[in-house]
């Protein structure tokens, strides 16, 4: 539903890499709109990094990202793991978005909720 | 892959550039899948019904799988042969010409204030006016162009080599941002700008771009290793970066 769920951009280059991310995720309420990029290598061309959950594709796997912004008020994203499987990431994609639903304000942008909690304190609860 | 004159055409492999001497962005490894993509550029990424109409025809007739919308605005073409290229080009009505020197890459705008409840300035017109001023000048690298008629940043203004967004007194102009690999917050170089300041500000940052930055040099990678309160002084106004 508009402002309660993901949306995503992906680059050219694996287009069918993640498109089942929208089976999984969407329907999901979630305390306010998620941007997902995902790029099939470092260039980036997802603006991973610039979403609220980041996806880029390495040799030897995938990182994942979270709390980036790219509107009026810009933020880089945190790395949250490196060189892990697709199944991980969706792995982890779950237990990210299950931390933000249950901790996060209303309306309130990945980006804001990691400037007001930190992203080592969300970690913790990931792992 | 080569760049018509024209308008700007990319040819990629699936996702890759070729080994191609003559090639802007540099050399790449070449990837198994041997499709290539077209992508041209549109105009202020407005696409019209005889566009959509004729991209469909080639479609058809070149079994293409799909289209992509890009991050540049623009419908990417997406696994034609390589033979095909030519050819698909001209039926869409695309003029030919030599390689166009690497400089501004796309200028994004948003629908601006002709057509968003949201918008402040007209960015269309904005967009018009810096593409006729820069949209030819050979620069180090290739620089990509956001303009957003409010502080929304639809056109993600931050994270461009130039980024303008509008306000009620006027436009603000951001230099040196990054969305991709290696990402940059841009500077603030000033707010409350005419259409026409924005123009010579854009002016001076280039200015100082072309005459101090490296060869395939990134704005973001430019600013990072300039100083700051150089820039300014050449420039002729004191912004605000967060670095």
């Amino acid at each position: 539903m508009r402002g309660e769920g993901p949306y995503e951009t992906y680059c050219a280059m694996n287009p069918h890499c993640f498109l089942f991310i929208e089976k999984i995720f969407y329907g999901y309420q979630l305390p306010a709109k998620i941007k997902i990029g995902v790029s099939g290598c470092p260039f980036c061309c997802g603006e991973s990094y610039v979403r609220d959950i980041g996806i880029i594709g390495k040799k030897k796997g995938w990182i994942v990202t979270f709390g980036g912004n790219s509107g009026a008020r810009p933020r880089i994203a945190d790395v949250l793991a490196k060189d892990i499987s697709k199944d991980e990431v969706i792995e982890l994609m779950k237990k990210c978005l299950d931390y933000y639903k249950d901790n996060a304000r209303k309306k309130e942008r990945t980006a804001r909720f990691i400037e007001r909690i930190g992203i080592e304190e969300m970690k913790k609860h990931l792992y | 892959m080569y760049l018509c004159n024209a308008s700007s055409i990319v040819i990629q492999y699936c996702g890759h550039v070729t080994e191609d001497s003559d090639s802007n962005m540099g050399k790449k490894k070449m990837n198994r899948n041997k499709t290539f993509n077209i992508l041209p550029n549109t105009d202020k990424g407005f696409i019209t019904i005889e566009y959509l109409e004729k991209l469909t025809r080639v479609a058809i007739k070149h079994n293409i799988p799909f289209f992509k919308i890009t991050s540049a605005q623009r419908l990417a073409i997406i696994g034609h042969e390589p033979e095909t290229a030519e050819q698909i080009w001209q039926e869409l009505g695309q003029k030919t010409g030599p390689k166009k020197p690497v400089g501004i890459h796309y200028i994004q705008a948003c629908p601006g204030i002709e057509w968003c409840k949201y918008g402040r300035q007209d960015s269309l017109a904005l967009a018009e006016k810096l593409g006729k001023a820069f949209g030819d000048l050979p620069l180090p690298a290739k620089t990509k162009v956001g303009i957003s008629a409010c502080a929304l940043n639809c056109c993600e203004s931050y994270v461009r080599d130039i980024g303008i967004f509008g306000k009620k007194n006027g436009w603000t102009l951001v230099f040196g941002g990054n969305g991709g690999g290696c990402p940059r917050i841009g500077d603030i170089i000033a707010e409350n700008l005419s259409a026409d300041e924005v123009i010579d500000l854009v002016g001076n940052c280039l200015d100082f771009y072309v005459k101090n930055a490296r060869k395939l040099e990134r704005t973001a990678r430019f600013m990072t290793r300039t100083k700051i309160d150089k820039f300014w002084e050449k420039i002729g106004v004191r912004g605000k970066s967060r670095y």
